[in-house]
């Protein structure tokens, strides 16, 4: 296909997915809140406190670096550029810079950037969050790496276009199902989701992400959301098209990408709903018990790797 | 001084030049000597294996010169300046030496020179009794190492009487399998213990710190790298097509390595030691990249093997750079400070920038981040792990999540040590007065840093063309690698493709778009919010030491932390005043393997003692029976 349209696609894909960001958290608030039998927040509230905080002024703490200055930049920029590692819209349509590995590299450096700007500010809240994240990380790289393995064993590369639209006629086998379910573990890790970390807490000690965040404010604070809402639908989005990719179509013609368009809203939708109800029905773990977690994660991911060798 | 640093480049440059020159063709480079005799070495050759070295030396050497002669005037080094100079070169020239020799008598000539040379080194500025046990206790294990190696070649070589490497394979190849796997296992144990290979990498983490910085990297950078060509050139080329138990143990050795390494380097805060133990994890993923190229060979994936291959040999330059420039900052840092103690750092961003950005892009890439050239070796390596997964069958397939996960863990913990080191060190307020008072290092020194820092983030942008330059060496091993095609880098071959270049040309556009807005209006500064206290202060901030508490408690089992609390004030015990809390991690492997075997030893030698000692009339008695015995067996 010619090299601009694939450009032009990978572009809205990104668009997409970084557009689509605000409102797919905004989704899982909602569910949380009606389960919890409250209206919750407006569908669009997302939008508008992002909005209200990327035109705000910026108050710096003082002891920090240009560090701290970088950071945002850098971790929203390796979120739009992890979104376009993977065909979301046609599977044999994208001008990627790399694959879904890469995507895990790409984002790992995002991570480096915010655990250094926790740190820069001198504030002790800010360093147990850093120290956390990057430990946590550490244990969750594996059974993604593996969880994608998985899926790369009969194919070039997990992300390749070709390799995903054949992959239709064992869409529910055993081994996809299991590497699925790690890598939705290994997604509650990595987006600070509820057994692993609280996004609504407001006790500084008990946080991870958030707590590398608390020096922010106003545009800054912003933009760093923004990139962890990104990065969230980023892997929501991996999970739900490299995983099942149901609906992808082969193909960049106008119905393919509409079709593919509204399996990726379908299947998000349903993955946002279905961390809402997780969030509601689970508790969140103690810090020390998190290894257990991701220790079983690894355990399934693994078990797929045999289970695909098996069958 | 000049002078000395200017031979040093001019002679690294040559020699570089001549190695970029092997790896362009694929063809070896031979120099005959001028004198002959029995004892006399060989000609001269440097094939493709060792020129990859040689640039590792070139690359480092050259900014070891440029920063030597600053650093030294102002360290006030036990041993004069002037000294160290001439053994620096005496060093790097035998290190050359190690690397062009092409018979068994040269190369251990030039690997002694290399040893003593770079005890010598380590000792420059030794007073304190612990750097004369670091030194010792490097002598004592590599020369062990060096015995086990030359007696695992000798084995190898069947008695034969040819010396020359080429000698030595024909050699080897008549050797029977029971002679083959003793000779091997030798020379791969002895020659790992130069490399820092777990178990026998004990004295790395002691030795490495005390030396001064810029021999430090120099000992981290390449002389570590020496030990691996000398188990490649033992494995790869001497003993011929290595088999997969030697692609086994190079994974085990290399993974255990990898994991141990960047495990105790987490928990360090000597920055200094921190670096030394993070060698020993790039030495282990080295390996491990290199036994699962011979594995990947012998599995019928020789297009795969090569290219892990050529991964494996590009992370030994790369390592070999980002290691340097991380010791050249830590050596600036302690110039500055007096200090290698991250609880003593902090801040250091301010006064040291220049510094700090280097160190920062050092710690980027050895944390093997895009689109720094950590990234590329590691992701080459990766790719090999995943596409192991291809295997038909056998050991090597079943294994391939466990390596990859293995390997993505080590590169995750690297991270998080190396946000530690350099937030610790640069970032927040300083924690003590020294710190606090930091200048910036002089103009030559920031200029080696720099150097390097730039060679870091070429080589990563220009990774496929890297590797485009390495694709003639696994091919020249002559072992069925074939020669890598420029469209397997591009995600030819079953491996995924990845574009440094991209990613960062789009980055900075994006980021830097990003960025411009988010200072587009000038931010407020206020003091950090301390809970209602007056300001926050570098000693309240978040210590190395805290930092690396959660993955010290994941991973208790392997540091076995000890810890001691004895009541200072207030007995009875039930109202303590004051008390002193002491923590350390146990020794593992002085405690479980060091010490027992040494037990041993003096064991033996106690049962011995009656029969050797203490009459002079016995030992003279022994010694001429031992005389006439050897008499008889060189006559029969």
């Amino acid at each position: 296909m010619m090299l601009p349209i694939r450009v032009a696609l990978t572009l809205a894909q990104v668009a997409v997915l970084a557009g689509l960001a605000p409102l797919l958290d905004n989704l899982i608030k909602t569910v949380k809140a009606r389960l919890q039998r409250r209206h919750g927040p407006p569908l669009l509230q997302g939008y508008r406190d992002l909005g209200k905080l990327l035109i705000k002024e910026s108050i710096h703490a003082r002891p920090t670096s240009a560090i701290f200055r970088l950071a945002p930049a850098v971790s929203l920029t390796t979120s739009l550029a992890a979104a376009a590692t993977f065909p979301v819209l046609a599977s044999s349509a994208l001008a990627a810079p790399g694959d879904v590995l890469t995507a895990l590299y790409v984002l790992a450096l995002g991570r480096f950037f915010t655990a250094l700007a926790g740190l820069d500010a001198a504030s002790a809240f800010g360093g147990l969050g850093s120290s956390r994240d990057v430990s946590l990380a550490a244990l969750v790289e594996p059974v993604a790496v593996v969880a994608i393995l998985v899926l790369a064993a009969g194919m070039v590369t997990p992300s390749d276009g070709a390799a995903l639209a054949g992959a239709e006629a064992d869409l529910l086998a055993p081994w996809r199902l299991l590497a699925a379910i790690a890598f939705f573990m290994v997604i509650l890790a990595e987006c600070a989701r509820v057994p692993i970390d609280n996004p609504a807490t407001h006790l500084e000690l008990t946080m991870i992400h958030e707590a590398m965040l608390l020096e922010y404010s106003g545009r800054e604070l912003g933009c760093a959301i923004l990139a962890a809402r990104i990065k969230q639908t980023v892997l929501l989005a991996m999970l739900a098209t490299i995983f099942f990719p149901l609906g992808l179509g082969g193909a960049a013609t106008a119905t393919g990408v509409a079709l593919a368009l509204l399996a990726l809203l379908g299947k998000l939708a349903a993955l946002a709903i279905l961390i809402g109800v997780v969030e509601s029905v689970v508790a969140k773990l103690r810090l020390f018990r998190v290894p257990d977690f991701l220790g079983g994660a690894f355990g399934i991911a693994l078990l797929a790797y045999i289970a695909r060798e098996a069958l | 001084m000049r002078l000395a640093a200017l031979g040093q480049l001019l002679g690294l440059g040559v020699a570089g030049a001549d190695a970029i020159r092997v790896l362009a063709t694929g063809e070896r480079l031979t120099a005959a000597l001028p004198f002959s005799g029995p004892l006399a070495p060989g000609p001269l050759v440097l094939d493709p294996l060792a020129a990859v070295f040689v640039v590792a030396l070139a690359l480092v050497g050259c900014a070891v010169a440029l920063y030597a002669p600053g650093y030294l005037a102002r360290a006030h080094h036990r041993m004069s300046a002037t000294t160290q100079q001439a053994l620096l070169l005496v060093l790097e020239t035998a290190i050359l030496g190690v690397l062009v020799a092409s018979d068994l008598i040269g190369f251990f000539i030039c690997w002694e020179v290399m040893t003593a040379l770079a005890t010598a080194l380590v000792l420059a500025d030794g007073q304190e009794p612990e750097v004369k046990r670091a030194a010792i206790l490097y002598v004592a294990i590599t020369h062990i190492g060096t015995l086990a190696a030359l007696a695992g070649l000798l084995i190898l070589s069947g008695g034969a009487s040819e010396l020359s490497f080429d000698g030595l394979r024909s050699a080897i190849g008549h050797a029977s399998p029971a002679t083959r796997s003793v000779g091997l296992a030798l020379a791969l144990l002895g020659f790992g213990s130069k490399a820092g290979v777990v178990p026998v990498h004990v004295w790395l983490p002691e030795a490495h710190p005390v030396a001064p910085s810029h021999v430090s990297a120099l000992l981290s950078g390449v002389i570590l790298k020496i030990g691996i060509y000398a188990m490649l050139r033992t494995c790869l080329d001497l003993a011929g097509p290595p088999d997969m138990l030697i692609g086994y143990t190079l994974i085990v050795v290399g993974m255990v390595s990898a994991l141990v390494g960047v495990l105790y380097a987490l928990v360090q805060h000597d920055l200094k030691r921190l670096l030394a133990f993070c060698s020993v994890e790039n030495v282990g993923i080295i390996l491990l990249g290199v036994g699962v190229a011979i594995c990947a060979r012998n599995s019928g994936l020789p297009g795969l093997g090569a290219l892990v291959m050529a991964g494996a040999l590009l992370h030994v330059i790369n390592h070999a750079v980002f290691k340097g420039l991380l010791f050249l900052c830590a050596g600036s840092v302690h110039l500055a400070t007096h200090s290698r103690d991250l609880e003593q750092l902090g801040g250091l961003m301010r006064p040291m920038p220049s510094t700090g950005r280097a160190f920062l892009i050092g710690a980027l890439a050895i944390s093997a981040l895009p689109p720094l050239n950590g990234f590329a070796s590691e992701w080459l390596i990766l790719q090999g792990c995943v596409g192991a997964a291809h295997a038909h069958g056998g050991l090597l397939r079943a294994a391939a999540p466990l390596l990859a996960a293995g390997l993505a863990l080590a590169g995750a913990l690297a991270a998080a040590c190396f946000v530690k080191a350099f937030a610790v060190g640069f970032l927040a307020l300083p924690r003590s007065r020294a710190a606090e008072n930091a200048t910036e290092a002089p103009r030559s020194l920031r200029l080696a840093q720099n150097l390097l820092a730039l060679t870091c983030v070429i080589l990563g942008l220009g990774a496929p063309w890297a590797v485009a330059a390495l694709s003639h060496v696994p091919a020249a091993l002559g072992l069925g690698f074939p020669v890598i095609e420029p469209s397997w880098v591009l995600g030819g071959l079953g491996v995924a493709s990845v574009s440094p270049l991209a990613l960062a040309a789009g980055g900075l556009v994006v980021g830097g778009g990003v960025y411009l807005y988010l200072r587009r209006t000038p931010a407020r500064s206020q003091m950090t919010w301390a809970c209602g206290q007056g300001s926050v202060e570098g000693r309240a901030a978040y210590s190395a030491s805290a930092f690396a508490n959660p993955i010290r408690r994941i991973f208790s089992n392997l540091y076995r932390f000890e810890r001691a609390t004895e009541p200072v004030e207030g007995v009875p015990p039930y109202f303590v005043k004051r008390s002193r809390t002491r923590g350390a991690l146990a020794p593992l492997f002085e405690r479980y393997l060091y010490e027992p075997s040494l037990r041993f030893l003096h064991w033996c030698a106690a049962k011995l003692e009656p029969w050797v000692s203490p009459t002079v009339n016995r030992g003279l008695a022994l010694f001429a029976a031992t005389l006439a015995l050897l008499l008889w067996w060189a006559s029969s």
